[in-house]
């Protein structure tokens, strides 16, 4: 059986809402005059488990969806990496640091990158959002923190 | 009405509100002429800017984002074969040839003029129809409004593209990750893994920015040409007599068919476009010439987005159910601003709901003033590398999340959903109806709880009321609709047409 986009699909919401309805358990039901906190999630997730195993069964009987594409490795991890340290820079190192990593860092995902380009990229990007937020929203976003 | 469009000019005419319609405006047509930013990316990425606004700036300046937005993306569309949003895609069949033939003025003009008589009538419509409904909607019990978010929900799924099962799957998947957090009325804590961050839930605008604006970037990265684009020169901007009369009726049929569109909760403006010029296509004297430059395939869907982008503000504003993802930002920016959209809108926040009237006319004036005689210094726009776009758009997303609340966490959660909408992204799965699950999830709960408490527990009241009645119907109608094989050869064959 190959594995199709909609088989993928269909397991990946199987999956998702079985573990929500597992989790929901743990939440008070209620009763259908007081619903508790658990009421709503269950009937979500049962239906998100009943939809996804329909997608499964669906594309195993068809079983000729379209394959998954080739998956943009590179720039997922290098882009998201590039956010994550934005995140852990931002506020132990502040906006200079913060950006300077994050257009360094996603230099490398662009196909058309320029040594001669990043140094004006970085100077930009961190006088941009300091225009914007400091200047002209007035929030209080430390330039430097080490 | 009179008095509240009076109200609303006084309003919108103020200093203040004119100039962040103007900078709405001016910064919408701006990026949405960029290459591969739509205006979900744009509203995203600038939402933040507009907290400190007061409400009626903040809506006023987002609206003017939004049709900025729509108007660079149909200038992309006709001069570069980009549609910059999926309403204008069906704008790319004949824009781009007109202007390959030479005629691009001519199709930029028309789709302004077609664009802008839309939007003058869908003002008006606005003004009529949405205190009517405002009134009728008060009579709107729990039940009721459960069932309209329900039919809401399943309109958006089972009208993207592809099949229905993923959208159903994604609104639902919406609405569970909108539970996250804690529970307003038990204070019980759900799926939050232990993380204290989370407590609060997954904030709207995090997910929209990590979605869009994350995933976007990342698919652009693979797929760019390193070349900038090359945009067809602009000529003349006047259009013959013949492309004018030519356009006279399928602008007033695209503004009928778009504000028809526009006011039913869950279909949107892309719908309305393609119904557009699928109808100009099937009344048309020679069809053939449809694909091939035909000014009707330009006037017609371009009047027809518009219409359907002024009234999809209807439901949004009155009844608090959004249309379509774009609207679904918009609600999340009144919520953020403490307005609760629903039929007292428009009688509690008389200068904000007749505000937002007059500054649509006022910004589809301006957009005309601001496209037209200066539409060559835009397209210079296209020439700005995307080694440069990119990592701008990156720092704004980043610093719009983390603004929300200066917290760092919000930002890691935006990577989460950045990966997230990539994955969605490669399974094709839409995103549209997980966006509107979001937004509408914590809606419908509490609507079918309070549904249930009154009615003691009795899952018939669902069914109690003939409104109620004729909106569930409407759904299962929808989704019954879909399964018939012929539709859904019809719809696939539709979708290839006009990919």
């Amino acid at each position: 059986m190959k594995a199709t986009r909609d088989l993928i699909a269909g397991l990946m919401f199987s999956g998702i809402g079985l573990a929500a309805l597992i989790i929901a358990r743990n939440y008070p039901f209620g009763t259908t005059l007081n619903m508790g906190a658990g009421y709503f999630p269950t009937i979500v997730s049962a239906l998100i488990l009943a939809f996804g195993v329909i997608l499964v069964i669906q594309e195993m009987i068809k079983g000729n969806g379209p394959a998954l594409g080739d998956i943009a490795w590179q720039p997922l991890f290098i882009i998201t990496g590039a956010v994550i340290g934005f995140a852990l820079l931002i506020d132990t190192g502040g906006l200079i640091p913060a950006v300077a990593f994050l257009v360094a860092v996603s230099w490398f995902a662009d196909p058309a990158r320029k040594w001669r380009h990043l140094p004006i990229q970085i100077v930009v990007g961190i006088l941009v959002p300091i225009l914007i937020f400091r200047v002209g929203l007035k929030m209080p976003i430390n330039l430097w923190a080490f | 009405m009179i008095d509240g469009l009076l109200l609303g000019f006084h309003v919108a005419f103020s200093f203040d509100n004119l100039l962040y319609c103007l900078i709405g405006v001016t910064l919408g047509t701006f990026i949405g002429m960029l290459p591969g930013v739509g205006p979900l990316v744009t509203i995203a990425m600038l939402l933040p800017m507009t907290y400190g606004l007061p409400p009626e700036g903040s809506l006023i300046m987002l609206a003017g984002i939004y049709y900025g937005a729509s108007y660079g993306g149909s200038s992309t569309a006709i001069l570069v074969n980009l549609p910059g949003e999926s309403s204008s895609v069906v704008t790319c069949l004949d824009g781009y040839q007109m202007a390959k033939k030479g005629r691009a003025g001519a199709a930029l003009a028309i789709a302004a003029i077609g664009s802008f008589v839309a939007g003058c009538i869908g003002t008006l419509a606005i003004a009529l129809f949405a205190p009517w409904l405002g009134r009728a909607a008060l009579d709107f019990g729990a039940a009721e409004y459960t069932a309209l978010i329900v039919m809401a929900l399943v309109a958006t799924s089972v009208l993207v593209q592809g099949a229905f099962v993923k959208g159903l799957l994604m609104a639902l998947l919406g609405i569970l990750i909108g539970l996250i957090g804690m529970d307003t009325n038990s204070g019980a804590l759900r799926y939050t893994f232990g993380l204290t961050p989370l407590m609060d839930g997954v904030k709207f605008v995090v997910v929209a920015v990590g979605m869009f604006a994350f995933t976007e970037i990342i698919t652009q990265l693979r797929s760019y040409s390193a070349q900038p684009v090359e945009a067809t020169k602009v000529d003349s901007l006047m259009p013959t007599r013949t492309e004018l009369t030519d356009s006279a009726l399928p602008i007033l049929r695209g503004t009928g068919i778009g504000m028809f569109f526009g006011i039913l909760p869950g279909i949107g403006p892309t719908m309305s476009s393609f119904a557009s010029y699928l109808l100009e296509k099937r009344i048309a004297r020679d069809p053939s010439r449809f694909g091939h430059g035909a000014i009707e395939g330009v006037a017609g869907p371009e009047a027809a987005n518009n219409a359907a982008a002024q009234t999809s503000f209807i439901p949004t504003l009155t009844l608090g159910v959004p249309g379509s993802a774009t609207m679904a930002l918009m609600l999340g920016a009144l919520m953020i601003q403490g307005i609760t959209p629903g039929p007292n809108v428009i009688t509690e926040r008389p200068t904000l709901f007749w505000g937002l009237v007059a500054s649509m006319w006022i910004g589809n004036v301006l957009l005309v003033i601001l496209n037209l005689p200066l539409i060559r210094l835009w397209t210079a726009l296209l020439k700005v590398p995307y080694s440069w776009l990119f990592s701008l758009i990156l720092i704004l997303s980043c610093f719009g999340i983390y603004s929300l609340a200066n917290s760092h966490y919000d930002v890691l959660l935006g990577a989460f959903f950045g990966v997230l909408g990539y994955v969605f992204l490669k399974l094709e799965c839409p995103l549209a109806p997980f966006i509107l699950g979001l937004v509408l999830g914590p809606m419908l709960e509490e609507n079918v709880r309070r549904a249930l408490l009154i009615s003691h527990g009795d899952p018939t009241t669902f069914i109690a009321s003939p409104i109620s009645i004729s909106f569930l119907s409407a759904a299962i109608l929808l989704v019954i609709w879909m399964l018939i094989p012929a539709v859904r050869r019809r719809k696939e064959k539709i979708e290839i047409e006009t990919n």
